[in-house]
């Protein structure tokens, strides 16, 4: 499974934004956006992808 | 029994007749009424219909889990819009003008009724433009249904209800009920009868920059940016969405003419012409030239194209000018619904776009394309004003579009949570169907180490 957009939750609602869009967020907002369950990895359809498997699959694009 | 039957007949008659004779002879009372007035409030109850018709039109177009939320978000739409209208949207658009460019009274409906220097139509006229406002509104939800929140839309729609679609219709309308009022685009000879543009175009750009912001619903497109099947719920609903609005419409232009003349009967029978000439094109075109492809929503969404387009000029055009509009308005609406889709790549479920967008820019242009214009202007210079109104009403309407998006998405977020997009979205609650909460067992110095 590829990660291709990520949901963010902002207040009341959600955000949806690329791997790049996330990619430019600090590590350290990334970690608490993880603690926190804010944030949701998803695959082209919108499914969702558990959290590590696709913060792994995000690294291994990336040195690809 | 035949005698007991003729009998009772006989003696029944007797004493119906008995009491009109011993009755004094007096005239019918007479009861004073104004037949615009019943004209136009027949017409506001029929543009008030139209909310029914675009509830059961988007209804169905959309997947089968989200009907119930499109229904109750255009409830409410209609509850909240015309409430801010009155309060705040008539004043600012029909108000007593500063320079042309924004209403100052009527708020809270004060002065509407018996205003000596306003319309005498009055608390009617307000219905009427009551139902104008909202039919602006709902286009905004269905372009962005599926995926969008109920708090931010309802805060978008509020915004449009008070400054976008006020203060454009201010600068074209703002002198229909106070007749002195300067309207800027109006006094410049632009021509919008019953609101292509006012109306319609100015829902539809609201729409495109809120379908742009907040991006397709999820799994629209794949991984190339092809759009992807959605089955839509139940295209019989909408159909008769669509009959419901094409009745509307009636209301629509024909009370846009504001009093029940000679005129009405021509205004409506050519809106009749172009929505039916514009669904014939837009079918036939997309059967024998675009491979069938999306032939439903094509056919559908053309007639209604064929609807907006006709709106601005219907007052303007004979018939054979009404048919050119409707057949243009199909070819229009096919190619808008491709651009839209599969170039541009945005992701509209009821097909909001290119109908009221497209169509309503070119039913404004063709006032002077096939409208019967004044001596004094030539149909060039005509065009040249047509073109000018409905680019102010895109450059303003996507500028003001733009920054109320853009705050929306990074202050309360514009969607709702993938959950709620995936098994349809529940108003009021969030959805948590399927998905368990995922419990992370890595520390959050571990996380950094492997997020950096």
């Amino acid at each position: 499974m590829t990660v291709h957009q990520i949901s963010i939750k902002i207040k009341s609602g959600y955000d949806l934004i690329s791997v790049e869009k996330y990619r430019e967020i600090r590590p350290i907002e990334r970690v608490q956006l993880v603690s926190q369950k804010k944030i949701k990895f998803l695959d082209v359809e919108g499914n969702m992808i558990p959290t590590l498997a696709a913060i792994k699959d995000i690294n291994k694009n990336l040195h690809r | 029994m035949k005698r007991k039957i003729m009998t009772t007949l006989l003696l029944i008659s007797y004493a119906t007749m008995s009491e009109v004779w011993a009755m004094p002879d007096a005239s019918p009372p007479t009861v004073s009424f104004n037949i615009d007035h019943i004209w136009v409030l027949l017409s506001a109850a029929l543009v008030f219909f139209m909310q029914a018709g675009f509830k059961a039109f988007e209804v169905g177009m959309v997947r089968a889990e989200h009907g119930n939320a499109v229904a109750i978000k255009n409830l409410i739409d209609w509850i909240i819009g015309s409430l801010i209208f009155l309060f705040i949207g008539f004043g600012i658009m029909f108000g007593k003008s500063s320079y042309g460019l924004i209403g100052t009274d009527l708020f809270f409906g004060i002065g509407v009724q018996d205003n000596p220097e306003g319309s005498g139509l009055g608390t009617i006229f307000f219905l009427f433009q009551i139902a104008f406002a909202t039919t602006a509104l709902t286009i905004v939800s269905g372009a962005m249904s599926e995926r969008t929140g109920f708090i931010p839309y309802m805060t978008a729609s509020a915004i449009v209800a008070v400054v976008i679609y006020p203060v454009f219709g201010h600068w074209v309308w703002g002198n229909l009920f106070y007749e002195d009022n300067p309207a800027w685009l109006a006094d410049l000879g632009f021509i919008d009868f019953a609101g292509s543009t006012v109306v319609h175009s100015i829902g539809a750009w609201v729409g495109l920059v809120g379908i742009w912001i907040i991006g397709p619903r999820l799994g629209r497109f794949d991984s190339h940016g092809n759009p992807k099947e959605f089955k839509p719920a139940n295209y019989s609903y909408s159909v008769l969405g669509l009959l419901i609005l094409w009745l509307g419409w009636w209301g629509f232009n024909g009370g846009s003419q504001l009093a029940l003349d000679g005129a009405v009967g021509d205004i409506i029978l050519n809106t009749n012409i172009a929505g039916a000439a514009a669904g014939l094109v837009a079918f036939f075109h997309c059967y024998w030239f675009q491979n069938r492809k999306d032939l439903y929503p094509k056919f559908l969404g053309g007639i209604i194209g064929g609807l907006v387009a006709i709106t601005a000029c219907c007052a303007n055009v004979n018939h054979f000018g009404a048919l050119a509009v409707g057949l243009t308005a199909g070819l229009v609406h096919n190619y808008g619904y491709d651009l839209i889709l599969y170039k541009l790549k945005l992701d509209d479920p009821v097909g909001a776009i290119p109908v009221h967008g497209f169509c309503g820019v070119w039913g404004t242009l063709c006032v002077a394309l096939f409208g019967q214009l004044g001596p004094e202007t030539s149909r060039l210079t005509q065009l040249g004003i047509q073109a000018l109104g409905v680019s102010v009403a895109f450059v303003f309407t996507i500028t003001v579009s733009y920054v109320m998006f853009t705050l929306l998405k990074k202050t309360i977020g514009l969607r709702v949570s993938p959950d709620e997009e995936k098994y349809g979205i529940i108003i009021g609650g969030e959805a948590n169907m399927g998905e368990e909460e995922e419990e992370m067992e890595m520390s959050e110095e571990e996380l950094l180490q492997l997020m950096k």
